[in-house]
């Protein structure tokens, strides 16, 4: 038991965070939590060492009550199953988690539900696999993904199932944003977005009806057009998006909506100080990542393209000493793909085929994708003709051999001057009418 | 609209997805202006060159016009005979 109010208000102070910020209940949680001792390691790991920012913690209060004698050994588990830093101070409260758990359910979700899940759906790590299991009775009238964001709220079977009534009423596909509210408010966002002729976006459930309501009015009055991203923000801070992107003459794309307009203004000056053309991109990131990727950048010679803002400047230097390693050059599509998936795939190729196959498609094709294509393509005595027509790859394997059998039986070769035969390149409609071509036709073999 | 994302996963392995879901937005109005420019097989050229549509709607536009400026009038056709050609816009 914390004794005294003054220990804790002081305790938070010196890592930087405003215990007056709390509410009443969340002050009481705390103070009927753990000792100083605890909450003390918890505070010193949290802020020293992981780098959570104070007003992260006061965001998330739970980690100082839930469990604070687990968020080491949590924290450590989520890094060693590959959740990097960033996530996981996006999703703090499952830090909190009980022993175990995430253990548990990374395994069943990794299994179940694949293990690009924990890209979008870091928070699903601190759900146990009881609760998603509830959920998985609803998996013929609602997506995998959706399941998974059902279990992490403190809905009720019955609850989801009657949301999934209203979707199925009104024709539209449940997603996660859909389990935040409730069957009423659920209503009424759908009949607003009818009215509006709005197609129906997951981050509309993010609002309530009367503030939906509200962002569609002031896109209206502002001119502006009304997607997905407007709904991010509340009706005055779009407002004051819109107002602060003219006045700096930004195109108003999805990704401003991801900021508040300080934070846009922000990045206007680093971006004007550092010579960065504004794009979209952007706005992804904020001003002083946009500094930390500029000196990333600047240090390995990459150009600032709009697409080096898709990573931060961590990943940006994993995936510039990876095209190193082998010797690549570095062209915006690399940083499309992560460091390891690219690892991968390069290693495969310069290992077993050198590193004259490390053209831009062929690196960023997936490696188990290449590993059957490519010795397949050896076998046949036509690999490299993939350096200079690599959209083959583009193809399923079985779609390959399909068009390779039809090249087969009408005489026709592989490998046409060092490139596949154009029937690998045609559009999929253009291949089923050359093929039916040949069928109704017949075979000519020559 | 129907894109087998399952393909994208294969060729272009999850982050590709991973891709494709951050960039949305971006991804549909590409989509649709491929549709305006009357490719009806725009499911393929998505599945098969993927990255290439990800990226910022006015960059993809300035890519692709530029493209279909240099193959002329018939570029739908050309295109369709040679899906190869949209590895221009990586």
């Amino acid at each position: 038991m914390i004794q005294e109010d003054i220990s804790v208000s002081k305790l938070l102070k010196n890592y930087g965070v405003n215990y007056s910020s709390f509410d009443n209940d969340t002050k009481d949680m705390i103070e009927s939590s753990s000792d100083t001792k605890v909450m003390t390691r918890a505070l010193e790991f949290l802020v020293n060492i992981v780098g959570v920012s104070p007003k992260r913690i006061e965001k998330c209060p739970s980690v100082l009550y839930l469990n604070p004698g687990c968020l080491k050994d949590n924290y450590e588990e989520l890094i060693n199953r590959g959740i990097n830093r960033e996530k996981i101070i996006g999703c703090l409260h499952i830090l909190s988690s009980e022993p175990g758990i995430i253990s548990e359910t990374y395994e069943y979700v990794s299994k179940n539900y694949g293990v690009g899940t924990f890209n979008k759906n870091v928070s699903i790590l601190g759900v146990p696999v009881s609760r998603i299991q509830e959920f998985e009775r609803f998996s013929s009238r609602m997506s995998k993904s959706a399941i998974l964001s059902a279990a992490i709220t403190t809905l009720r079977p019955a609850e989801v199932s009657t949301i999934l009534g209203i979707c199925e009423k009104y024709g539209v596909e449940p997603s996660g944003s859909f389990f935040q509210k409730g069957v009423g408010e659920i209503t009424e966002i759908v009949k607003i977005c009818l009215e509006n002729n709005l197609e129906i976006s997951g981050s509309m459930f993010r609002k309530s009806s009367f503030e939906i309501r509200r962002i569609i009015n002031i896109c209206r009055e502002k001119n502006v057009e009304i997607t997905g991203s407007v709904f991010l923000k509340g009706a005055e801070e779009v407002g004051k998006i819109i107002d602060t992107c003219r006045k700096h003459n930004i195109p108003i794309t999805g990704s401003v909506f991801r900021r508040d307009s300080d934070e846009i203004e922000d990045i206007v000056k680093v971006c004007n100080e550092l010579g960065i053309p504004i794009s979209g991109t952007v706005f992804l990131r904020d001003a002083d990542e946009i500094r930390r990727i500029h000196t990333v950048c600047s240090k390995y010679g990459v150009e600032l393209s709009a697409n080096v803002f898709k990573k931060s400047a961590d990943e940006i230097e994993e995936i510039v000493k990876v095209c190193q390693k082998y010797g690549l050059d570095i062209t915006a599509t690399v940083f499309k793909k992560s460091a390891s998936s690219l690892d991968k795939s390069m290693k495969f190729v310069s290992e077993n085929y050198g590193r004259s196959y490390l053209t831009p498609l062929i690196v960023v094709t997936d490696a188990n994708h290449l590993k059957k294509v490519f010795p397949y393509l050896d076998s046949r005595g036509t690999l490299e003709a993939v350096i200079a027509s690599p959209a083959i790859l583009g193809l399923k394997f079985e779609e390959l051999i399909e068009r390779e059998k039809l090249i087969e039986s009408i005489g026709e070769d592989d490998v046409v001057k060092g490139r596949f035969n154009p029937i690998y390149g045609l559009s999929r409609k253009k291949y089923e009418e050359k093929k039916e071509h040949i069928q109704t036709k017949g075979v000519v073999v020559k | 609209m129907n894109i087998d994302f399952g393909k994208i996963r294969e060729i272009y392995g999850e982050d590709a997805l991973v891709a494709c879901n951050e960039n949305l937005d971006d991804l549909v109005k590409n989509i649709n202006y491929l549709i305006k420019l009357g490719f009806d097989d725009y499911e393929d050229i998505i599945e098969r060159f993927p990255l290439a549509f990800v990226d910022d709607h006015e960059v993809v536009k300035e890519k692709v016009d530029k493209l279909i400026g240099r193959l002329g009038d018939d570029y739908v056709n050309i295109l369709g005979e040679d899906m190869g050609i949209w590895e221009e816009l990586l």
